[in-house]
């Protein structure tokens, strides 16, 4: 089915037809494994024993581009492939190889993000696991790791995630300087630096940019040559399109980007090219409207496209964006669930200068993603007091499509969490999202504004309550009471506030201590030529990323269910110290009991009537706010390894993006005293805990208005549901874009929105408890839908129907 | 000084989009002198706390056997004689498991206006405010009054939601006091409107006349239940009564019916006054815009 475009340009049927045929294309694409980059690659390492890894890093990208094989999608305007078809994963043995082995029967056998893995893909990875295995960064990293991090992964307090066994990723080149240079302008300097006086370390780093990049452009030349011979077989149009395509692609990048076409082109390029030579995801692509709209106003004015054109562009680069593919461990996929790459563009905010920035590509943007509705890239708008109300419009527009995109950023917060960190005003107000809702200043951050260690804050709850001991394990890493063994007494809130404190501080001590040890191994192992030589002052300083090449060395870790840690204080403090309603023994024997006895039952309604986070309700917001308080709180004592070697800031920040993590994290975690069922998930981000917010959106935005959101400077995650029918009316809708407004003023960071359908509303049915949050419009208001009667759930859910 | 007058209240709303302008915060208040068929807040009629029962929740734990031996048995599932309860609210706090809720909120002026200041940006920035809807609130309009005072002197909008059935000196400080009334009309028809609603129009009626007199801007209100209050000729009536009042009407709305509420019957152990489940029968809506309209009156139909 069509959609209807939300702008008032149109599109030919011809164009709307191809997007259709592309994005189904995208849409039903089985994932799969590709093992050309793996073989080339090993091919290439073992022609390169003794040279220095930069350099065979290279190489072996060099060698993979010249040799990998190149397709051109039937239809789409944009070229560039990453792995031999559409959706495969291709495989990236320099990072790790053990897990392949292990799990390559069942990587078509899972419940979820399922890989098709042909004989033929099998054999050859099996036939390359010898070269690999021992010499891996994950090996690396194995062999450096302490009995303390190791131990702490196994009660799931601590887990290693992505950077343990992939690269880096969580990166947005320097589009505008690229754009405007070409790939040439770096070859030529990169020349002119091996020329001066630099060390062997930083001539090696030149070495392989003139490597990376001389291939890069052989590779778009391949296109080219591509590109011409299909033109020959077509005709009319298409054939046209082939052949400007094919003369385009035998100089793009040569030079600097000479139109709209070219820089569309060749933003995807140097994405797709990033995508290749690392494992690492969350490559981004910044702050598109801006960057291109130079390009896209001279072809306008200069009569060479017109904005339906310039749509259509933008909507095959978005949907060539569906191409790509990363595949990961099971354990890690839990964490990441849905193939996600979180390519995130970003349109809206202000400029450097602090004017709205909102130009016509931005609403182009909207309207492409409104064109193909999937999941990449990540969509994302930032939005200020002065943002225009038409762009706010359409953007709720779009989320009333039920995208869930864009995601919501606000500048005020966002901008001053950057320039606390040191950053200047410019930059700060120049700053993207970096994957989820990481924030950070395209061109100018290294890798990972966010998801170093995750540290499962649902866990050090149960390990307050036990005196530190893992009651799943037995495993006590640190004693409370300085005792061995779970038994605990606190006296009052203070000496239960100073546990926390002491053992946040411990497991954050170590999750640090675990980020470095991956840190450490990937100046090695992902030392990325291009990635980097796109990154200021990477060029300038002869450094890689990893190195300490960049300007600014932001990374946060990511911590999981603040929420459920901040309810389960004010629960113990309100019932046993407050008001002495029970003993904490009474408490730990419910919890332990999993609120299943009577007597356990009966404390656990006590809990379930107390205030939780998300009702807007003072003296429980503020303990949450308290706990995100304790971490910030620590950050200013940890260094990374970057530190002094290059970056003008190096520093921990905060984020409360966590993936799909607050699932697994929650299957860790026994009973809490929330009042939260053993197993059940962690509340995500900074949202209120699964099944807590009762008092609806705006509750919960004022509960959160009360965190030192600011200070959470590498992102603060907030997730709200709506039902369509709730927003389906233009006067809801506008009432929403004042909800939106409020949200500002309120200090809200980042919202994003689901608009539900009846698949889950059956499913809040079945689990109620998971989705109080979500909103239903019933007469004539809204409200949660798990409170209704069973009779009013069934009515809505035949009028959700009706609609469509 | 603390104003220790208290208010009984159903329910609180936030993020209301539909009783006023803008993002409201909808207070249900309880009591109500009429008693629709249609009903969908059942639990609002009365002026007394409610019990309802959720019987789903209960796993025959037996706790509420030692508080109300009498009024309960287990064998064979839960069953309770609500006339046999002693204390609905010792019931409710016995049971682990939430079976038996309350409904009914005591809250002092204080208390409700700071419940609803707590939406204040939300208001600012939509043009939005309070409604006070029910239950009927002019039941307890001298605890509205106090709460409406206290709302317009912190410049909030207040919108009051009523059926207009009890003597105008009975709320009529309170209509003055808000900003905009919603106001329903239910039949023109007197004999059907006291076989629908237990209580007959004509004060509904006159009522309006004193709302005309005060100046005050109404939107007007009408349910549209099929085969009861959907005649065009009764609407046409009404419109016409309406327009002899010279009321100062900005809006007619009209609402569809909906059945939403009959689940809460059960929970009250009421029986659901109408009887057959007309909801899905046709509505000529076309038609009565067409009257309103030619009435003179702008109109709204509130689609589902």
């Amino acid at each position: 089915m069509q959609r209807n475009l939300l702008t008032d340009i149109t599109l030919n049927d011809v164009a709307r037809l191809r997007i259709d045929r592309l994005r189904m294309n995208m849409l039903h694409a089985k994932a799969s494994l590709c093992s050309q980059r793996a073989l080339l690659y090993t091919e290439s390492f073992k022609q390169t024993e003794n040279e220095p890894y930069i350099v065979r890093k290279a190489k072996a990208f060099a060698h993979t581009l010249d040799h990998m094989p190149i397709f051109i999608e039937e239809d789409s305007l944009i070229f560039g492939n990453m792995a031999s078809k559409n959706f495969a994963a291709p495989i990236y043995p320099e990072y790790s190889m053990d897990w392949l082995v292990d799990e390559i029967d069942t990587f078509s056998l899972r419940k979820g993000d399922v890989f098709e893995v042909d004989e033929k893909v099998k054999a050859d990875l099996l036939s390359i696991s010898d070269f690999w295995l021992g010499n891996t960064h994950k090996d690396e990293v194995g062999r450096n790791l302490t009995d303390e991090i190791r131990l702490a992964s196994k009660t799931g307090a601590l887990h290693l995630g992505g950077i343990s066994m992939s690269g880096d990723g969580h990166i947005v080149p320097d589009y505008p300087s690229l754009l405007s240079r070409g790939f040439r302008w770096y070859i030529d300097e990169a020349k002119r630096k091996l020329e001066q006086n630099f060390n062997d370390q930083q001539r090696y780093f030149y070495q392989a940019i003139i490597i990376s990049l001389e291939a890069a452009l052989r590779w778009i030349k391949r296109y080219g040559e591509l590109a011409k011979q299909i033109s020959l077989e077509k005709s009319g149009q298409r054939k046209v399109e082939l052949q400007n395509m094919s003369k385009m692609a035998m100089t793009l990048m040569e030079q600097p980007a000479s139109g709209f076409m070219e820089c569309v082109q060749a933003t995807y390029l140097v994405h797709i090219l990033q995508l290749i030579e690392s494992n690492g995801h969350s490559f981004c692509f910044g702050r598109f409207d801006q960057y291109a709209y130079p390009y896209y106003i001279k072809d306008i004015k200069h009569g060479k496209m017109n904005e339906s054109y310039a749509l259509e562009i933008i909507t095959h680069f978005f949907l060539m964006a569906n191409s790509t593919n990363k595949i990961r461990p099971n354990g890690h996929t839990k964490f990441s669930q849905g193939y996600p790459m979180y390519s995130n563009l970003m349109i809206g905010g202000l400029t450097p200068q602090g004017k709205d920035a909102t130009n016509s590509l931005s609403y182009l943007c909207i309207d492409a993603m409104n064109l193909t509705a999937l999941k990449e890239p990540n969509f994302s708008m930032r939005y200020h007091k002065d943002t225009p109300l038409e762009l706010l419009e359409l953007a709720a527009k779009l989320i009333r499509t039920g995208t869930g995109m864009p995601a919501l950023f606000n500048d005020a917060v966002a901008i001053r969490g950057l320039m606390d960190l040191g950053i200047p005003m410019e930059d700060a107000r120049d700053y993207c999202a970096i994957g989820c809702v990481e924030t950070g200043v395209a061109g100018k951050y290294g890798h990972r504004a966010t998801g170093m260690t995750y540290c499962n804050w649902g866990k050090l709850m149960e390990l307050l309550v036990n005196n530190g001991v893992d009651p799943k394990t037995n495993i006590q890493l640190i004693s409370i009471n300085g005792q061995k063994g779970n038994e605990i007494a606190y006296k009052n809130y203070k000496e239960l506030w100073q546990g926390w404190k002491k053992i946040l501080k411990y497991y954050t001590d170590l999750a640090v201590e675990s980020d470095a040890i991956c840190d450490r191994s990937l100046i090695k192992y992902d030392a990325s030529p291009l990635a980097s030589c796109f990154i200021q002052d990477a060029f300038e300083l002869g450094k890689t990323l990893k190195e300490g090449g960049c300007k600014y060395d932001i990374i946060s870790q990511s911590n999981i269910g603040p929420a459920v840690v901040g309810n389960s204080l004010y629960s113990i403090k309100k019932l046993v110290f407050d008001e002495g309603k029970l003993s904490f023994t009474q408490l730990k024997e419910a919890i332990n009991d999993n609120w299943q006895g009577i007597e356990s039952a009966k404390i656990h309604k006590m809990i379930r009537h107390l205030p939780k986070f998300g009702n807007d309700i003072d003296e429980v917001d503020e303990i949450v706010a308290h706990v995100f308080q304790s971490y910030l709180d620590l950050l200013p004592f940890y260094k990374t390894q970057r530190s002094g070697k290059g970056p003008t800031i190096s520093r921990y920040t905060m984020s409360t993006s966590n993936i799909t993590s607050y699932v697994p994290n929650g299957l860790e975690v026994g009973a809490t005293p929330d009042g939260r069922f053993a197993y059940q998930p962690l509340n995500e981000g900074c949202s209120p805990t699964q099944g807590t917010d009762t008092h609806g959106p705006t509750a919960v935005l004022k509960s959160v208005s009360k965190l030192p959101n600011h200070q959470v400077a590498a992102g603060q995650l907030l997730n709200m549901r709506f039902t369509p029918s709730s927003l389906s009316k233009d006067e809801d809708l506008s009432k929403f874009i004042d909800l939106l407004k409020t949200s500002i003023e309120l200090n809200i960071y980042h919202n994003q929105f689901n608009i539900v359908d009846t698949k889950t509303l059956r499913e809040a049915q079945k689990n109620p408890h998971l989705y109080t949050d979500l909103l239903v419009r019933v007469a004539g208001y809204c409200a949660q839908f798990v409170s209704l009667m069973p009779e009013a759930q069934e009515a809505i859910i035949a009028r959700s129907e009706h609609g469509q | 000084m603390v104003n220790s007058i208290t208010g009984l209240i159903s329910n609180i709303q936030r993020y209301s989009l539909h009783d006023g302008p803008g993002i409201r915060t909808t207070v249900f208040m309880m009591g109500c002198p009429l008693r629709c068929a249609w009903c969908s807040n059942p639990e609002a009629l009365s002026i007394e706390k409610q019990l309802m029962i959720f019987d789903q929740k209960c796993t025959l734990c037996g706790e509420c056997l030692i508080v109300e031996p009498e009024a309960i048995s287990l064998d064979g599932g839960l069953r309770v004689d609500r006339a046999l309860i002693k204390d609905i609210e010792s019931l409710a706090h016995c049971c682990p498991y939430d079976v038996f809720e309350i409904i009914g909120n005591e809250m002092t002026v204080d208390e409700l206006v700071d419940e609803c200041m707590k939406d204040e940006p939300f208001y600012r920035n939509s043009g939005g405010g309070v409604t006070f809807c029910g239950g009927d609130p002019i039941v307890q309009a001298d605890f509205l009054v106090e709460v409406t005072k206290s709302l317009k002197n912190r410049g909030i909008h207040v919108t009051l939601d009523t059926s207009g059935g009890l003597p105008w000196d009975q709320w009529d400080k309170l209509a003055s006091a808000v900003d905009l009334i919603l106001y329903d009309l239910k039949l023109h028809d007197e004999k059907r409107h006291i076989e629908y609603t237990q209580a007959g129009n004509s004060l509904i009626f006159e009522n309006l006349d004193h709302l005309a007199k005060l100046g005050k801007e109404i939107i007007v209100r009408m349910i549209l239940v099929p085969g009861v209050s959907d005649d065009p000729k009764d609407i046409e009536l009404r419109c016409k009564r309406l327009r002899q009042s010279k009321a100062n009407v900005s809006l007619i709305e009209l609402l569809p019916y909906h059945t939403l509420g009959k689940g809460k019957y059960t929970r009250l152990g009421m029986p659901y006054p109408l009887g057959r489940n007309n909801e899905k029968d046709k509505v000529n809506v076309e038609e009565i815009i067409q009257i309103i309209e030619s009435i003179g009156f702008k109109v709204y139909y509130r689609s589902p």
